[in-house]
C-alpha cells in the first residue's frame, strides 16, 4: 500500500499541528498550506491523493480552491470541507462546485482520520 | 508722531491676532489629542476580547451592500474586485457601478467573473444618470455577491447613489474601488451600529492607510512597507495626525464632519431620507454626513457618527506633486462648498455640537488656517523689511511653532507604536524620525499652496472638477 | 522691555521642546526595538505550546491518569504561566484549539486547563477593578466550561458595564442551555443588537426545551426581551406562539410589529392575513412594505380585489409587489391592467415583470 499525499488547507496553527499530527499518525503524508493560495500552489505541484480544506480562509477561499481545482485543473482529486456551524450555504456552494464530503466544525479528529481512509480507498 | 503710533497699533493688533490664532490652533490640537488618545484607549479596551468571527455565522446579521464607483480602473479592476469579494462577512453583496468608462474595465470583469446581463428592477430612491449596458451577475455561484452595473457617467456620486438605488441591504459601505480592505472591516465597521440602544449611529468612518510601497498580492495585504519616495513618507505621518489624533477626538465629541470617501460605512434608510450624495459638489463625501447630522438635529433623534481607529482599509496615495496638489485643490474647494451649503448651522444652538464647535472649527481652521498662514509670512516679511525686529525674536518664534509641530508628530508616531504598530521593519524608526523632521519643509507648502490654488479656483475658475488619479497599480513589491 | 520678556519666555519653552523632543527619539528607537524583540519572542513560545499542546494530547496512555510524558509537559506549562505575556499565549492558545474540536480531546483540555493553574488566574480576573479584565476573566471561564464560579458570575448580571454584562449572559446560556435564559424574567437593561446576536448564536447550539414558556418573554415589559425572544421564535420554529404572535401586531413598539411581520411570513400564517388588512390604513409605510412581503407567501385568488387597490401606491416597493403578486394568483385580471399609465415607475414594474417571467 503506497504512502497517500494529503493536502491540508487550514488557517488555524494548533488545528492544523493536531490534524497533521493524527493523519501522520495513521500513516499518510501531510502538505500543509495556511490558505487557499499556498493550498492551490501545492496541488498543482504536488498532485495529492486528497485534499482537505477550511472554507472560510483569508486569501484565497476553499470555494475557490475547489473551483480552480475542479474547472481549471479538471481534475477528479477527492476533496473534504471543514466549516464552521452555521455555514450552511457556503457548504451547499461547496458541494455545488464538486466537494465529495465535509465535516463541520468541532471536528473529531478521530472521525476525520475515518473519513480520510475511506475516501482514499 | 501720529503717524508712528498708528502703525505701532495697526502692528499690535496683528501681532495679537496672529499670537491669538496660533494659540488657539496650538490649543486645540493639545486638546484632540487628548481626547483622541482616552476614545482610542477606550476602544481597544472594548474591544480587545471581541471576537468578530460571532458575527459570521448568525443569521441575524445585518446585510452591507459594498458600494464602489469605478471610472477607468481597467488597469487593477479585476484585482481589486476579488479583494472585495473575500471579505469574510456572512450578510454583504459587492457592487461594482461602472461610471461611463471609456475604458474596457466592462469586458475585462465579464470576462473574469463569468458576468451575464440581468433584468434587474431598480427602485429609483435618488435620482441618477440612466444605465448603459445595464446591470449584470455572475453564473459562478462563488461569484455570487458581485453586481456590476454599467451606466452613462455622471461622476462619484452620481455612481455611488446608483449603488444606493440597487442595494437592497440595511447598511451601505461606500468605498473607493481600489481600496484593499481587511477580511473583517465589515464586522469592525457594523459593530457600533448594532451596539447602541440610546440613540442611533447613522454612519461609521475608518482609518486610511497608505499602501504606497506596500506588499499587496492578488487583493492581500502582505507585508507593510516604508515608502522611499518622501511625498509619500510625508503624507503617512499627516494621515496619522489627523486619524489618529484628530478624528478619534471628534468622534468622541459627536462632532465628526467628515467620513472618509475611501471608506465609510452609512445606514441606507437615512441616506436615502435625505437624497444620496450631491452630484453638485467635490466634497461630497464630507457634505452627505453634514447633511446625514443635519436631518438627526431637525428630527431631534440622539444620533452618533462613529470611528473605528483600526486599520482596515489600504490605498494608493498620490505619489508626485501635480496629482497631489489637484488632490488637496479639490479638498479645499470641497470645504468651501460645503460649508457655504450648510452655513445655516453656523453657530446656531439648534444643531448642537455640530452647528456649534465641529462647522465654526472646521470653517476657521481648515477653511480660513491656511489662508491665515499665508497672510502670516506676508506680514512677518513686510515687519522683517519695514520695522527693526530683533532676530532671536524672529528665531525663536519660528524655532518654537516648528519644534511644537514636531511634537504633535511624534506624538502621532508614538500613538502608531502603543496601538497598531504597522511599520515593523528595521530601520523604519530612523525614517519615521527624519520624516518628522523634514515633513513641515516638504508637505506643508505643499498644502499651503494647494490651498490657495483651491481658493482661487473656487471663486475664479467654475470649471474645475474632479481631476484625474492616474492608476499606478495596486501590486508592488 | 515688554519683548525681552516675550523672548526670554520663547527661547526657554525652544529649549524645554528641544529637550523633550530628543528625549522621544531616543524612546521611540527603544520602544520599536523592545517591541520587535517582544514579537519574535511571543512567535517563537507559540510555537512551543502549539507543539506541547498536541503532544500531551497524543501522549495520554491506556489506564494511567496521566503519563510520564504529560507529567512532564504540564511542569512545562507551569513554569511559562508565571508571566504574563506566556500566560496571554498559553490561554489563546488552548483557545484557539478548543473550539475547533470535539469529543474526549475537549475533556481532555478542561482537564488540562484546571490542571495547570490557568483556572486560578481566570477567576482572579474577576475580581479586577477594571471592567475589561472582569470581561476577559468570565470569558475564559466560559470558554473553558468552569460551572463552579456560577454564583460569582450571576452577580454580574446586571453590571453597568454593558461588555461584562454580556459575558455574563453568555456564559449562562453556554454551560446551562436554555436554563440560563432564565435571566431575562428579570432583565431591566437593554439587549443591543450586537448582543442578541451573540447570545443567539450560543442558544442555536442546543436542542429546543420543550419546557420554555415563550409566552411570557413575549409578553414582557421589557421590550428588548421581546425582540429577543421573537428571534428564538423564528429560529425554533415556535409556532405554537401564533396567538401570541397575533397579539404582538398591535404592539406600541413599531420594531416588534414589524419583526412580528417578519415572522408569521416565515410561518406562512394566514390567520394574520385578515386582521391586519382590516387596519391596513392606519399602520405605517414599513409595516404595509413587510405585509406585501407576507402576502407574496400567502396571497390568494380572494386578494385580487385588495391588490387592485395598490397597484397605484406612491410607494414604489408596495406597486411592484402588488403588480407581481396579482400576475401570480389572478393573471386574467393582471392582464386586464393598463399597461401604459402616466406612471412611468409603473410601467417600467409591467416591464420587468412580463420580461423577466421564466427567468
Amino acid at each position: 500500500m503506497s504512502i497517500k499525499k494529503i493536502v491540508l488547507a487550514e488557517d488555524n496553527s494548533v488545528l492544523s499541528l493536531l490534524l497533521k499530527f493524527r493523519l501522520e499518525k495513521d500513516g499518510h503524508h501531510l502538505l500543509m498550506a495556511k490558505n487557499g493560495k499556498e493550498a492551490i500552489e501545492l496541488i498543482e505541484n504536488e498532485n495529492p491523493d486528497l485534499i482537505l480544506t477550511d472554507i472560510m480562509m483569508d486569501y484565497v477561499s476553499g470555494l475557490e480552491v475547489i473551483s480552480h481545482v475542479r474547472n481549471k485543473l479538471e481534475s477528479k482529486t477527492p476533496i473534504l470541507v471543514f466549516s464552521s456551524s452555521g455555514q450552511e450555504e457556503m457548504v451547499l456552494k461547496a458541494f455545488n462546485l464538486g466537494a465529495n464530503d465535509f465535516m463541520s466544525k468541532p471536528l473529531s479528529p478521530n472521525e476525520l482520520s475515518i473519513r480520510v481512509k475511506r475516501m482514499l480507498l | 508722531m501720529e503717524y508712528d503710533y498708528i502703525i505701532r497699533n495697526i502692528v499690535l493688533v496683528f501681532h495679537y491676532f496672529f499670537l491669538v490664532f496660533t494659540v488657539l490652533i496650538v490649543g486645540s490640537y493639545v486638546i484632540l489629542a487628548v481626547f483622541s488618545s482616552r476614545e482610542t484607549i477606550e476602544y481597544l479596551k472594548k474591544n480587545s476580547f471581541v471576537n468578530y468571527k460571532d458575527l459570521l455565522t448568525s443569521d441575524v446579521a445585518p446585510s452591507i451592500s459594498i458600494i464602489a464607483p469605478a471610472y477607468n480602473e481597467s488597469l487593477n479592476i479585476v484585482e481589486n474586485v476579488r479583494s472585495l469579494l473575500s471579505t469574510h462577512y456572512v450578510n454583504y453583496d459587492v457592487i461594482i457601478v461602472n461610471d461611463g468608462s471609456k475604458d474596457d474595465s466592462l469586458e475585462k470583469l465579464i470576462k473574469a467573473y463569468d458576468l451575464e446581463r440581468i433584468e434587474y428592477l431598480i427602485n429609483q430612491r435618488v435620482p441618477t444618470q440612466p444605465l448603459r449596458a445595464g446591470v449584470f451577475k455572475s453564473k459562478n455561484p462563488a461569484f455570487e455577491k458581485l453586481i456590476v452595473v454599467d451606466k452613462e457617467n455622471g461622476g462619484k456620486a452620481d455612481a455611488l447613489n446608483c449603488g444606493i438605488n440597487i442595494s437592497e441591504s440595511r447598511y451601505l459601505a461606500c468605498i473607493d474601488v481600489d481600496c484593499l480592505l481587511l477580511e473583517d472591516s465589515l464586522q469592525r465597521m457594523v459593530k457600533p451600529f448594532l451596539e447602541y440602544t440610546d440613540r442611533k449611529v447613522i454612519a461609521s468612518g475608518g482609518v486610511i492607510r497608505i499602501a504606497n510601497s506596500c506588499k499587496i498580492e492578488d487583493g492581500k495585504l502582505l507585508e507593510v512597507n516604508y515608502p522611499d519616495k518622501w511625498l509619500e513618507r510625508c503624507q503617512i505621518l499627516e494621515y496619522l495626525r489627523s486619524f489618529l489624533l484628530g478624528r478619534m477626538a471628534w468622534a468622541r465629541l459627536n462632532g465628526l464632519l467628515v467620513i472618509s470617501g475611501a471608506f465609510g460605512l452609512f445606514d441606507r434608510e437615512i441616506a436615502i431620507k435625505v437624497g444620496g450624495y450631491d452630484t453638485k459638489t467635490v466634497g461630497e463625501d464630507m457634505e452627505i454626513i453634514v447633511r446625514m447630522r443635519r436631518y438627526m438635529e431637525e428630527e431631534k433623534l440622539p444620533y452618533k457618527v462613529a470611528y473605528i481607529p483600526d486599520p482596515l482599509c489600504w490605498t494608493e496615495a498620490p505619489d508626485n506633486r501635480k496629482i497631489f496638489i489637484s488632490q488637496r485643490n479639490r479638498w479645499t474647494r470641497g470645504t468651501i462648498e460645503v460649508l457655504k451649503i450648510h452655513k445655516k448651522i453656523r453657530w446656531n444652538p439648534n444643531y448642537g455640537v455640530l452647528g456649534m464647535l465641529s462647522y465654526p472649527y472646521w470653517m476657521i481652521f481648515e477653511r480660513y488656517g491656511p489662508i491665515v498662514e499665508v497672510l502670516g509670512m506676508i506680514y512677518f516679511i513686510f515687519l522683517i523689511i519695514y520695522q527693526p525686529l530683533s532676530w532671536s525674536f524672529i528665531l525663536g518664534l519660528f524655532l518654537l511653532v516648528y519644534l511644537f509641530s514636531l511634537l504633535f508628530s511624534f506624538v502621532a508616531i508614538f500613538t502608531e507604536e502603543f496601538t497598531y504598530h504597522q511599520y515593523k521593519r528595521k530601520g523604519i524608526g530612523f525614517k519615521l524620525i527624519l520624516t518628522v523632521f523634514l515633513e513641515p519643509f516638504i508637505l506643508h507648502p505643499l498644502v499651503l499652496y494647494a490651498a490657495m490654488r483651491g481658493n482661487y479656483d473656487y471663486y475664479f475658475n467654475k470649471k474645475k472638477k474632479w481631476g484625474v488619479m492616474v492608476r499606478k497599480g495596486l501590486s508592488k513589491s | 522691555m515688554q519683548f525681552t520678556l516675550f523672548e526670554a519666555v520663547i527661547w526657554s519653552l525652544v529649549i524645554v521642546l528641544a529637550i523633550i523632543i530628543v528625549i522621544l527619539i531616543f524612546y521611540l528607537k527603544i520602544l520599536r526595538r523592545n517591541i520587535r524583540v517582544k514579537e519574535k519572542n511571543n512567535i517563537k513560545y507559540r510555537e512551543k505550546i502549539e507543539k506541547l499542546l498536541i503532544e500531551y494530547i497524543y501522549a495520554e496512555e491506556e489506564g494511567e491518569l496521566l503519563s510520564k510524558k504529560q507529567k512532564t509537559i504540564i511542569k512545562q506549562f507551569k513554569k511559562g504561566l508565571v508571566s504574563k505575556r506566556k500566560r496571554i499565549i498559553i490561554t489563546e492558545t488552548f483557545l484557539q484549539l478548543d473550539q475547533q474540536v470535539a469529543g474526549h480531546m475537549i475533556e481532555q483540555m478542561n482537564s488540562l486547563y484546571k490542571k495547570i493553574g490557568l483556572l486560578n488566574y481566570a477567576i482572579k480576573k474577576l475580581r479586577s477593578k477594571q471592567w475589561h479584565i472582569v470581561a476577559i476573566g468570565i470569558k475564559d471561564l466560559r470558554h473553558f466550561k468552569v460551572k463552579r464560579v456560577r454564583n460569582s458570575i450571576s452577580k454580574l448580571i446586571n453590571h453597568h458595564r454593558e461588555e461584562v454584562r454580556r459575558e455574563a449572559h453568555l456564559y449562562f446560556i453556554e454551560l446551562f442551555g436554555f436554563e440560563g435564559l432564565n435571566f431575562l424574567d428579570n432583565l431591566k437593561v437593554p439587549l443591543s443588537e450586537w448582543d442578541q446576536i451573540l447570545l443567539l448564536g450560543e442558544v442555536e447550539n442546543f436542542e429546543y426545551d420543550e419546557t420554555l414558556d415563550l409566552k411570557k418573554w413575549l409578553e414582557s415589559n421589557n421590550d428588548y426581551v421581546v425582540l429577543f425572544v421573537l428571534n428564538i421564535v423564528k429560529l425554533f420554529n415556535r409556532l405554537e406562539t401564533k396567538d401570541t404572535l397575533i397579539d404582538l401586531l398591535q404592539h406600541k413598539n413599531a420594531e416588534i410589529r414589524i419583526k412580528t411581520i417578519d415572522i408569521i411570513t416565515h410561518f406562512e400564517i394566514l390567520e394574520a392575513k385578515e386582521f391586519i388588512i382590516q387596519r391596513f390604513s392606519e399602520i405605517s409605510d414599513k409595516e404595509k412594505v413587510a405585509f406585501f412581503k407576507y402576502l407574496e407567501k400567502v396571497a390568494k385568488n380572494e386578494d385580487a380585489m385588495f391588490l387592485i387597490e395598490h397597484v397605484n401606491s406612491n410607494n414604489f416597493e408596495i406597486k411592484h409587489r402588488a403588480l407581481k403578486i396579482l400576475k401570480r394568483v389572478d393573471v386574467n385580471l393582471y392582464n386586464k391592467l393598463e399597461k401604459n399609465s402616466e406612471d412611468a415607475e409603473y410601467n417600467r414594474i409591467i416591464d420587468y415583470l412580463d420580461v423577466s417571467y421564466g427567468v
